[in-house]
């Protein structure tokens, strides 16, 4: 075999390796490589997952396809193991347009294609039916966020719409640093700001990204379906802090939830500081009861 | 490829040989004494630095002083298993247990001596805490008191709002407890190392008088036992300051039954709001008047304009003793060499932020005004029936209350009902 | 051409030499205005910036490989307090650093200056380029960047830290990171310098193509090379004023108290509140419409050049080349029109997301018709295996990659997820390690021995072909799986999540890879430094290529040819079976029937 037939299977490898590579990620349970997406709970975003493979399938196509017949042209044009002549041509017209029409389709249709699920999670904002209590109508009003975090250098702070459904009342609740809890099945609004430089809050389990920019204030939605601890990521460089913007995003039944809120509301003006308990704020701790005095004691 | 290696191998080099890392005498203090008392403290940070060494050990490897292991009470103030733990360079064994966790996690700005100098520190505003003083800013404890554990879990669950210290709340409970003993080590080794300073400025050692000699263990067995006594004291003392305050019981469940409160009140019945209205009338007259003297730091408008050319005791520590101007350039320069961070005014808060560094909780902001806040010129508020002038628990809830309103006050130019901080573009 | 010929040619064109010694040495080799030396002084300096390019990225790799472990070098000059670890704002500045020198002082210079400056006379039949003092002024406007960028490498934390996209507030706000105080000025003036090098390289560019070509040389004669420069020359001249100006416009929001990009009261870290009043998205728009055009300016040089030596050495003529021609002109039109697909997730209107998307997917059909057309140049060819072949074909199989995962990103749901991650890591190395610095290897064996009259080393330079191409496969294929993961950019530390903790035995065997592909480096400086002294030598066409710069001697002294050139054909006019034993026929050649100037494609 000539030395030109063997480089030729080194661009061989990189079809076969490649798609390789991309089988393991996408099939293996255990392993150095079984990476993929996290589990999407978000029902809204499935489409996303979708797009994302069918695109990565057309594009493997094609890889496998152009990459392929570049090794099989340099194996069997290789001057030193083929004694024809070269080809005289300069091109070929209708192969020309032929090449430029097919794809030109295919990513014509895909474009469109991606509009449609592009709108439904980023464009077409939740609505609420007005007074006439019909949706669709003119009169429908935009879902208020009940939730709103804050990105700062470099913590998320958190905070929930109180009583009152709204935002930015006194009656909100503040919630725990780094950490936001959301119902199961319930559309949710929520408002993202920034406190000081550009920062991007990231779920990945609900595929929900957008940057948080300060002096502006920014709308997502989302459903989540499974309860769970999640992790919340940042991906807008705001600092040496960066990569530690670590969140918890926490999933629970809406009872549950309504609970937590609840003991929220309580912590603000009651919590032990008796020594004893290791965490004031450990969520199995019970809050201290409402006393008619305090005592603050200190031993001399 | 033989070539590769062999650059592989060279670039490698420096790596095999990590540098130690080491603890930074307190050069600053030294400094101070040294001027102070016109001697040269040179042997005496000499000294000092064997006895912390093997009294405390290494950054590498931590060790707990003996005469504390030795007594029971103290026993579990820290516990060398845990200081293990945190200390050293980071890596995991092979049951994913952290090790390393204070390089990992607080080195970079709190710095390898708990000195509040880390490689970030001088970027930071405010600047991060220096542990060598043993004094914090928001506990539960009195003021000059030590904070107990739960107070330093608390920091490091919540994180410090409006500063740097992020929330550590989702690293495992045992990490958190075995970074609250490397804090305590810290701060405790820091304490024991400025009363060891403060021996030695008193000590002529050139003149044979030693603050710690382990060459005199053989020599001179007596001096050198009389010195481990010396030091032995000094430890005990430390280490008991920090175990009074576990003792400490504060209990605050919240104001008293059924009392306004605001955050619950404002959008509250009409027989609610009423009241509400009457407890913040009370409290911004006691905010303005002269037992507490709310307005006199934090301005008339509650913006923290009241007076701002104050330091924090951390910077006045080293200011003081030699009446040096901050603002002096070459005065300061010297100092700065030697590891301490730019004097930055300390400012009152502005309560119209809706910020509050020790936490936002109307319970948070009650334990400010009753204890006030260590290192700053925010005092402890004089409190019935132990000061008969003093507030009475209701005025301090109304206080409390009448804070928590400001960020919500129309003021001139502000949007109606919305604190600036949270405020968005219209 | 006969011996008295070039004789009378080189005396009438002889320059009186100027009175010699240390001012003739000067004027000749420092502030040269002889675009071949102003090519070899870019391509000499940039190798050097690729050297600390490639050490940056070395560090990055290392911090993600053994995160918080000593780091060579690095951990014990500058962090031995800690014990060899670096703190968080040094691995910013380090990813800062890493993309602005390897975008600004490696890849654009060595693509559009370096082959720029020493090619399109020689290609197009020219004594020099239009405006040569210009020339030399925009290799010498390089100097001031390379010292305030180099310099701030000496500013604590090392360099600016708000990443080579230095968004605003991050950037502006001098107190929001420690890399964006003095070190972000620095670094704003460092661009604006390397910006104005370029704009005036342009101008030059595209005066000379359109007015110095030989006689017979008509646009649709000009090699690939020549097109590429000429559209990237476009590119620079268009969109180079509007990241200059938005930089400027950084610089004052830093230094004189203007707010073009900081909103009302921003503050960061207790600072004063700034008055603000402005838009941090306004710098965005503005950097992402230089910077999006800026690839592009990165990658069809390279096409260009890939475009000859695939021709040449499959000894067939370039198939399709109007469509090549049309291709790059769209891809560089459409460049313009898509800047927004950096900016899905940036807050903008959502509305944009869908027309910047349209365009982008777009720009893949252009990228797909080169791909095929490069293709089928190989296709049907009696093709050698040199080093330069080798290196051209790497750039078409890591080309294919980065455009088809580009493809991906393009989408937009499917950019929410995966921007500012790996994925788009992986995407960008493709195309710019993986094709643009393939093109740039390859572009340097070929035209070596026009350069220095001797060839470098055939054999071991198969050896680094062969190591780069292993290694740089293995270094970023894997990212994309990392990518997948949703790993993100710029993270000293990922592995503290749970979601992210086991990448990083993949994170290691990346590292391992980029560690071997930049030893591998050492195989190819070696080769270039001890070919210019032990080379073989060479006369001026070793290849049997076809486009003019073949016909000047080797290396071509001053003014270039020693005849006038005149061009008869088209550049690709490879394997001809008119042509008898010989496989290629030179642009400059007579045709074999006395003057009549050859039908036939261009």
């Amino acid at each position: 075999m000539s030395m030109g037939r063997i480089w030729s299977l080194l661009f061989l490898a990189v079809p076969v390796l490649g798609t390789l590579l991309f089988l393991i990620g996408m099939f293996a349970q255990s392993g150095p490589l079984a990476l993929w997406f996290p589990e999407n709970i978000n029902p809204l975003a499935t489409e996303i997952d979708r797009l994302h493979d069918l695109i990565l399938a057309l594009i493997g196509i094609v890889f496998i396809g152009t990459s392929g017949a570049l090794f099989w042209f340099l194996w069997k044009y290789d001057a030193a193991s083929n004694d024809q002549a070269a080809k005289f041509v300069h091109g070929h017209h209708r192969l020309e347009i032929w090449w430029t029409i097919i794809p030109s389709i295919i990513l014509v249709v895909l474009a469109i294609y991606q509009f449609k699920v592009y709108a439904d999670v980023r464009i077409n904002r939740p609505m609420l039916a007005g007074a006439d209590g019909q949706l669709g109508t003119s009169d429908d009003q935009p879902q208020p966020p009940s939730f709103e975090v804050v990105g700062r250098q470099f913590e998320w702070r958190i905070r929930y719409a109180g009583e009152d459904q709204l935002l930015d009342t006194a009656d909100d609740v503040i919630g725990e640093v780094n950490e936001l809890h959301a119902p199961t099945d319930q559309r949710l609004v929520g408002s993202l700001k920034a406190a000081d430089v550009l920062h991007s809050f990231f779920i990945p389990a609900l595929r929900l990204k957008n940057d948080m920019i300060p002096g502006s204030r920014q709308i997502v939605w989302f459903e989540a379906s499974k309860p769970g601890n999640y992790d919340i990521v940042c991906t807008e460089l705001c600092g040496w802090g960066h990569y530690k913007m670590k969140g918890r995003f926490v999933v629970q039944s809406p009872a549950d939830f309504e609970e937590y809120l609840q003991r929220l509301r309580k912590l603000q003006f009651e919590r032990s500081y008796d020594g004893q308990s290791p965490d004031p704020l450990s969520p199995s701790g019970e809050p201290a009861e409402s006393t008619a005095a305090m005592k603050v004691s200190s031993r001399p | 490829m033989l070539c590769g290696l062999m650059v592989l191998a060279g670039l490698s080099l420096p790596g095999c040989e990590a540098p130690v890392a080491t603890y930074q005498p307190n050069l600053v203090q030294a400094k101070v004494l040294s001027e102070k008392n016109s001697i040269d403290m040179e042997p005496a940070v000499r000294e000092t630095r064997q006895a912390l060494e093997d009294l405390f050990g290494t950054p590498d490897d931590p060790k707990w002083p003996a005469v504390l292991a030795g007594e029971e009470h103290l026993a579990d103030l820290v516990s060398l298993e845990r200081l293990k733990r945190a200390a050293g360079p980071v890596r995991s064994d092979e049951q994913d247990q952290h090790f390393g966790l204070y390089r990992e996690h607080c080195v970079h700005c709190h710095g390898t001596t708990g000195n509040g100098a880390g490689p970030t520190a001088i970027f930071l505003n405010p600047y991060p805490r220096d542990f060598r003083m043993g004094m914090f800013k928001f506990k539960s404890t009195p003021f000059g008191r030590k904070p107990t554990r739960v107070d330093l879990a608390r920091i490091l669950r919540e994180g410090v709002m409006g500063t740097s210290m992020p929330s550590f709340r989702l690293l495992k409970d045992e990490d958190i407890e075995a970074l609250i003993d490397y804090v305590i080590y810290l701060s405790m080794r820091g304490e024991l190392e400025r009363k060891l300073l403060a021996e030695g400025a008193n000590l002529d050692i050139a003149a044979g008088e030693h603050l710690y000699d382990p060459r005199q263990k053989e020599s001179a067995p007596d001096e050198f036992a009389a010195q481990v006594d010396a030091i032995d004291e000094m430890s005990l003392s430390v280490a008991e300051s920090w175990e009074k305050a576990q003792d400490v019981t504060l209990t605050v469940a919240g104001p008293p039954a059924d009392y306004p409160l605001y955050t619950r009140d404002f959008n509250g019945t009409p027989e609610q709001r009423e009241r509400l209205a009457a407890s913040l009338a009370s409290g911004r007259k006691v905010f303005h008047g002269n037992v507490a003297n709310c307005a006199t730091c934090h301005g008339s408008t509650g913006l923290g304009d009241g007076q701002k050319n104050d330091y924090d005791v951390w910077a006045k520590d080293w200011l003081q003793p030699l009446a040096l101007d901050p603002k002096n350039a070459e005065q300061i320069e010297p100092f700065l060499k030697l590891g301490a961070l730019k004097p930055r005014n300390i400012v009152p808060r502005n309560l119209r932020s809706g910020m509050y560094r020790g936490g936002g909780q109307p319970i948070d902001i009650y334990l400010r005004i009753v204890l006030g806040i260590d290192g700053t010129t925010m005092p402890a508020a004089a409190l019935k029936p132990d000061n008969p002038l003093g507030l009475t628990q209701e005025e301090v809830w109304d206080v409390v209350n009448y804070v928590i309103s400001l960020p919500y006050e129309h003021i001139s130019n502000a949007t109606a009902g919305v604190p600036p901080f949270a405020r968005e573009k219209p | 051409m006969s011996a008295s010929g070039a004789a009378q040619w080189n005396a009438s064109h002889a320059h009186a030499k100027s009175s010699g010694g240390m001012w003739h040495f000067l004027t000749t080799y420092v502030f040269a205005r002889d675009h071949k030396i102003i090519g070899l002084q870019f391509l000499f300096s940039t190798l050097i910036w690729f050297f600390v390019g490639g050490m940056l990225a070395m560090a990055i790799r290392w911090q993600l490989a053994w995160p918080w472990q000593n780091m060579p070098i690095v951990g014990p000059m500058l962090f031995s307090g800690e014990g060899g670890q670096i703190s968080p704002e040094f691995y910013t500045t380090l990813v800062t650093q890493h993309a602005t020198v390897m975008i600004f002082f490696v890849i654009i210079p060595i693509l559009t200056a370096a082959f720029g400056n020493y090619l399109i006379p020689l290609m197009i039949g020219a004594e020099d380029m239009a405006f040569p003092t210009l020339n030399m002024c925009s290799y010498w406007m390089m100097w001031p960047a390379f010292c305030l960028i180099g310099f701030s490498f000496f500013v604590p934390p090392y360099g600016a830290g708000a990443g080579w996209t230095s968004y605003p507030p991050l950037s502006v706000l001098t107190e929001s990171s420690p890399g964006s105080g003095l070190a972000q000025t620095l670094w704003l003036g460092g661009v604006t310098c390397v910006g104005i090098a370029s704009m005036m390289g342009s101008v030059n560019y595209l005066t000379t193509i359109i007015q110095m070509r030989a006689p017979g040389m008509t646009m649709m004669r000009l090699p690939m090379t020549v097109w590429a420069m000429f559209i990237t020359a476009i590119l620079q001249a268009f969109a180079l004023p509007v990241l200059t100006a938005g930089a400027i416009m950084q610089m004052t929001d830093r230094l004189l108290g203007t707010g073009f990009y900081l909103p009302e009261l921003a503050s960061a870290n207790n600072s004063a509140p700034a008055a603000g009043g402005g838009q941090p998205l306004l710098w965005q728009h503005l950097f992402w419409f230089y910077s999006h055009p800026a690839v592009y300016i990165m990658i069809l040089p390279a096409m260009g050049m890939v475009s000859d030596i695939l021709a040449t050495f499959s000894r067939k003529p370039l198939f399709g080349y109007r469509p090549m021609v049309y291709a790059l002109c769209i891809i560089a039109g459409l460049g313009f029109i898509v800047w927004g697909h950096h900016m899905y997730t940036s807050g903008m209107s959502p509305v944009l997301g869908i027309t910047f998307a349209a365009a982008t997917v777009l720009i893949a059909i252009p990228s797909a018709v080169k791909v095929f057309n490069w293709l089928g140049t190989l296709w049907g060819g009696k093709i050698q295996m040199t080093t330069a072949l080798l290196f051209a074909v790497g750039f078409v199989s890591m080309f294919i990659i980065g455009g088809l995962s580009g493809i991906l990103m393009a989408s937009t749901p499917v950019d929410i997820v995966i921007h500012d991650t790996y994925y788009i890591v992986a995407h960008f190395h493709y195309v710019l390690v993986g094709a643009a610095t393939m093109a740039i290897f390859g572009g340097i064996y070929f035209w070596y021995p026009k350069m220095f009259g001797r060839m470098m080393n055939e054999f071991w330079g198969k050896v680094h072909f062969a190591l780069t191409f292993i290694f740089i496969n293995g270094t970023f294929f894997p990212m994309h799986l990392l990518g997948a993961g949703n790993m993100p950019r710029r993270y000293a530390d990922p592995y503290h999540f749970e979601m992210f903790a086991d990448m990083l035995p993949l994170n290691r065997f990346i590292t391992i890879c980029a560690l071997a592909s930049m030893a591998s480096q050492l195989i190819f400086a070696l080769n270039f430094i001890l070919s210019l002294f032990w080379g073989r030598r060479v006369g001026r066409n070793p290849w049997n290529s076809n486009t003019l710069e073949w016909a000047a001697p080797s290396p071509p002294g001053h003014l270039n040819f020693d005849f006038q050139p005149v061009v008869y054909r088209g550049p690709y006019e490879y394997g001809d079976p008119a042509g008898g034993a010989r496989d290629f026929k030179p642009q400059t050649e007579r045709p074999q029937d006395g003057g009549r100037q050859e039908s036939g494609h261009a």
